[in-house]
């Protein structure tokens, strides 16, 4: 067993056992769970687990976390298994989690969904409109209502029910030669009310057969692809001394920046190791939290608030500056290209 | 100063795990007191570790993560997107292979989809009556000047009834007599005259012995054996009928429009000889409920263009297309007569021949265009929700797929019940039959 669990698996009490679980969780699988997050999917989730624009990134760490919670229990109730390195268990469940997430994930039903919100979108008699936080679609004179129990019953069931579809609407016709708006038509027709975009997504895949292939295998290569390419093309230094000065000389060429290319940029940078600006200057010593502030255009407490979400995604960055993700991508490109120059020199 | 940090606290300063207000202590201690900044730098060095510090500033890099979505798709196939922006989708689009894949099998949708914005699918429904649509007391709530309305006019009403009930509680039986009286004297034959001859009201308690009762989408239906229907008031006396003879008979009968709809012989088509044929696919020997129904048919390889030709029932043309595209394989005819039967021809030229389909050995492929009395009569239909008359209005409309899902739906309603079962089966095999 994993000597970082000792102290919760040897606990006197209740009480002990919970603050032991609590630093577990915190300092070591918290940090580990967001760094396999953000390099497998790119997904940002703040230390407490939080990315508003997000959900999945939220519900996969969550996930996750509460794996290792019940494994953490079982272990105290000796019926769990034996866990000889606590980090590498971690960071397993959350690349398991991050594996399923892209199995269900699924690149050709979301192409047939973009496909199909388009269609809606630019079909004068077709439309999809958000209703009680759901996408809902249907013909342009159902806008605004609300869905038909159609949409209620199980993935399971609506896909069953596509042959008899089928057999009413193209017994003698091959489907996947209609016209997609007419196969809309036939199905709203159907249904008689509105459905989730989510359910008409589902019915037309299974309609036109549209299957995915294993992407597992494919997900695990481009990472490998990415760690090849990020070590030939990072900036690195193999002393110490080196690394500190390396990291000045961004430093004081990123608050050269003007402030919405800097505040673009230091926000969403990550290292290598997954850490954020903030957290390495102030671990290299390049700054004080006052030198920070004063850097970054901002007070401590502005400061101290927004480490606690870093590193930020595109999205949060955009929250943060309360600005557009499009905007912010702008401004960072405009950095990233300005500090290459600085940097060269 | 403040107390100094636990190591606990440390620690969780370094990975950012304390709330806000916490964190904010911390950091104002950690910068007056110089020992617990030495263990705070320390542990985020510790939890570092030996990793170097290295960082790249390649945009591929940076904007790996920044994936196309659906915005941005549509953006880059309206052609919208500034040249910056383009620049840096591009740049993700290098490295990112499933964007890629996206954006090309987004914009191959445009295209292929891009002739089918022209087509109308206006539909005979009413936008309020849709299965979907909220029940009257759910939208009573978003009108809350009609929800008071009608708790004053339902409290009204109970304040009259109760007031009546006092004061008349003795002729209580002879009011029951009257009513029942009156509603035997309505007698049973006020249908039109098309209508089967089969009493849907009510009638003697001698005849009215009930065949069924069946669990509908508007309510409970119960049919007796005199014919009477009740539990759709707001069916005409005429579909009235029908259902009763159906339910009676306990089988389908074929429409008559059905039976002029198989095939015969064209003035228009060519002969059968030249390259290989093509199929049409839509409509073939049925009834459409669209007066400008959209033609489909099979792609013809090497074809550099198509034409189409409408015919009425006498063989005069009433629409033809222009030259249509290869990849245009359907077509919305001008406004066609209800109540009308026509037939369709395709032509298409390959290799400077012209294909015919049919062929002038195939039969003619006809449709009928629903008559305006049943297109209004559906329209009525459709709000009633019953899955029994409207399968029962569309077998006899000679809407035969539509008629089979209605009574695949009251079968499943009804699952004990023999009659909704027997319905379906004898449409199927009037269908197999067709």
């Amino acid at each position: 067993m994993d000597n970082v669990l000792a102290p919760y698996l040897n606990a006197s009490d209740e009480e002990e056992r919970q603050q032991h679980l609590h630093e577990l969780l915190t300092l070591r699988a918290a940090p580990l769970i967001r760094n396999v997050l953000l390099r497998r999917l790119g997904f940002y989730v703040s230390a407490q687990g939080v990315n508003e624009n997000n959900q999945d990134a939220e519900d996969l760490y969550q996930e996750a976390m509460t794996q290792v919670v019940q494994e953490l229990s079982q272990l105290q109730s000796s019926t769990g298994t034996d866990i000889g390195n606590f980090e590498l268990y971690v960071s397993r469940v959350a690349a398991n989690r991050c594996a399923d997430f892209l199995r269900a994930k699924s690149p050709a039903r979301t192409r047939l969904k973009y496909s199909l919100r388009d269609l809606l979108k630019r079909h004068k008699d077709l439309t999809s409109w958000k209703h009680e936080g759901e996408l809902l679609c249907g013909f342009a004179t159902w806008r605004n209502t609300g869905k038909s129990p159609f949409s209620d019953q199980s993935y399971e069931d609506i896909e069953a029910k596509m042959d008899s579809f089928k057999s009413l609407h193209f017994a003698d016709e091959d489907v996947r030669l209609a016209p997609l708006s007419q196969l809309l038509v036939e199905l709203f027709d159907w249904i008689l009310g509105p459905v989730e975009i989510d359910v008409l997504v589902r019915m037309v895949a299974s309609l036109l057969d549209i299957k995915d292939q294993q992407i597992e295998s494919l997900d695990d290569l481009a990472l490998t692809r990415w760690d090849r390419y990020f070590a030939a093309n990072t900036q690195s230094s193999p002393s110490h001394l080196e690394a500190n000065e390396l990291l000045a000389r961004l430093w004081q060429a990123v608050i050269q920046l003007r402030a919405e290319q800097r505040d673009s940029f230091a926000l969403g940078f990550k290292d290598e190791a997954g850490q954020d600006l903030f957290s390495i200057l102030l671990g290299a010593e390049i700054v004080s939290w006052d030198e920070l502030a004063l850097g970054m255009g901002r007070s401590v407490e502005e400061v101290v608030r927004l480490r606690l979400r870093m590193p930020m995604d595109s999205a949060g960055v955009a929250d943060a500056l309360e600005s557009s993700r499009e905007n912010v991508h702008k401004w960072r490109f405009r950095a990233i290209r300005r500090l290459k120059t600085e940097l060269k020199g | 100063m403040t107390e100094h940090l636990s190591t606990l606290r440390v620690k969780q300063l370094a990975v950012s795990a304390l709330p806000e207000d916490e964190a904010m202590a911390a950091v104002v201690h950690t910068a007056e007191c110089p020992s617990c900044h030495e263990r705070f730098v320390e542990e985020l060095r510790r939890q570092r570790g030996s990793t170097p510090f290295s960082f790249t500033l390649e945009p591929e890099f940076w904007f790996r993560d920044n994936h196309v979505d659906f915005d941005l798709l549509v953006e880059l196939a309206d052609k919208t997107l500034d040249e910056e922006m383009e620049e840096i989708v591009n740049i993700h689009l290098k490295t990112c292979e499933r964007c890629r894949e996206d954006v090309r099998s987004f914009l191959a949708s445009r295209e292929a989809t891009a002739r089918e914005m022209d087509i109308s699918y206006v539909r005979p429904d009413d936008p309020a009556t849709h299965a979907g649509a909220a029940p009257w007391w759910q939208r009573l709530q978003s009108r809350p000047v009609y929800a008071i309305a009608a708790i004053v006019l339902l409290a009204v009403a109970v304040l009259i009834g109760v007031f009546a009930l006092n004061k008349s509680s003795g002729p209580l039986e002879a009011s029951k007599q009257d009513q029942t009286n009156s509603v035997t004297e309505r007698g049973p034959n006020i249908s039109p005259s098309p209508a089967p001859d089969v009493a849907s009201s009510p009638s003697s308690a001698v005849d009215s012995a009930k065949v069924t009762i069946l669990n509908d989408g508007g309510g409970e239906v119960t049919i007796e054996k005199n014919g009477r229907v009740t539990g759709l008031d707001e069916v005409s006396e005429n579909s009235r009928q029908y259902i009763a003879r159906a339910a009676l008979s306990e089988q389908i009968e074929l429409a008559e429009v059905l039976r002029r709809l198989s095939g015969g012989q064209s003035g228009l088509r060519g002969n059968d000889g030249g390259p290989q044929g093509f199929r049409l696919l839509y409509p073939i020997r049925r009834v459409v409920t669209e007066d400008r129904p959209v033609l489909r048919w099979q792609s013809l390889p090497g074809v550099l263009s198509y034409r189409v030709y409408v015919l009425d029932a006498d063989g005069n043309q009433v629409g033809q297309s222009e030259e249509l595209p290869p990849t245009q394989r359907l077509w919305k005819t001008p406004r066609l007569r209800r109540g009308q039967t026509f037939s369709w021809v395709v032509t298409a030229m390959v290799n400077g021949k012209k294909v015919v389909s049919p062929s002038a050995s195939a039969p003619e492929i006809k449709f009928a265009v629903l008559s305006t009395a049943d297109f209004q009569e559906l329209t009525r239909l459709k709000k009633s929700n019953s899955h029994l008359a409207l399968g029962v209005f569309y077998a006899r409309a000679g809407l035969l797929n539509e008629a089979e899902r209605e009574f695949e739906s009251l079968s499943k309603l009804n699952p004990e019940s023999e009659l909704p079962r027997k319905l379906l089966q004898s449409m199927r095999s009037m269908k197999k039959g067709n």
